[in-house]
């Protein structure tokens, strides 16, 4: 019953429930299998035979077929009405093959992303938010300080003048 | 005596004897139970025990397993239960 282009429901796992093909058959009771992810969200992996429940729907694939070509024999055969799921779009069939291609080549390591780290951003960051920043300050700092200040000051500086005056000649 | 607060049934009694012969009662709060499988009853596995407080502090996926039916039935449940889903979807064609 399992054989390539067999379409099958996941039933152990987080991805329990959903459905997907089989690609190839591997040796000791194991199976490669893919949704494709950007279809049903099951991405591609080795997995038991135990962990997967045949249907009766098949799809003419090649062994090991790209997930492009799985897409387009679902789209012949008319698999998503049967199986009740979306046709995904260019853009998510794009961004599930970045995802994956990302997780072939693993995350980079702390040392090189901590030198990309320091050749980026003292160079740009800095010399930006100084240009920036201090222009908007300034004219919103100059506007009060012209309308208030010259209310505020005749008042305070003249008493203080005539009382320094006052006082000086009397001593005198 | 205990405190008013420590007389619940929620509480457990350990009776110790202390260096000059007497024997003392320490309170504790009782263990709380597993969570079991809603269809067949056994303890899960993944699913932490403790009390509320305790649980809350956890993160989401520290609490039960990342599959359908996760913390409310068992592994083998829930794949007995995709499986008969499958077949009666494809009987009904």
């Amino acid at each position: 019953m399992i054989e390539v282009g067999r379409i099958c429901m996941k039933t152990a796992g987080r991805e329990a429930g959903r459905f997907c093909v089989v690609l190839d058959v591997l040796e000791d009771g194991f199976v490669l299998v893919t949704g494709p992810k950007a279809a049903t969200t099951v991405k591609r992996r080795k997995c038991s035979i135990h962990h997967v429940e045949p249907t009766p729907e098949t799809v003419k694939i090649k062994k090991n077929a790209t997930d492009h070509e799985v897409l387009s024999a679902y789209k012949a055969a008319g698999i998503y009405k049967k199986l009740e799921v979306k046709e995904p779009s260019a853009k998510d069939v794009e961004k599930a093959a970045a995802a994956e291609k990302k997780r072939a080549t693993g995350p980079k390591p702390k040392s090189q992303k901590a030198e990309e780290k320091a050749e980026e951003k003292p160079k740009e960051a800095p010399i930006e938010k100084k240009a920036e920043k201090p222009e908007p300050k300034k004219a919103k700092a100059e506007k009060p300080k012209a309308v208030k200040k010259p209310a505020a000051k005749p008042v305070a500086k003249k008493p203080v003048k005539k009382t320094t005056k006052k006082a000086a000649p009397k001593k005198k | 005596m205990p405190t008013p607060a420590q007389r619940s049934t929620s509480f457990r009694k350990n009776s110790v004897t202390t260096p000059g012969g007497k024997v003392n009662i320490h309170y504790t709060k009782k263990d709380t139970s597993h969570a079991r499988c809603g269809n067949c009853r056994k303890p899960l596995h993944g699913v932490p025990t403790g009390t509320i407080a305790e649980i809350a502090k956890l993160g989401k996926t520290q609490k039960r397993p990342d599959r359908p039916f996760g913390g409310n039935l068992c592994s083998a449940c829930t794949r007995a239960k995709m499986k008969l889903k499958n077949m009666e979807r494809w009987d009904n064609d």
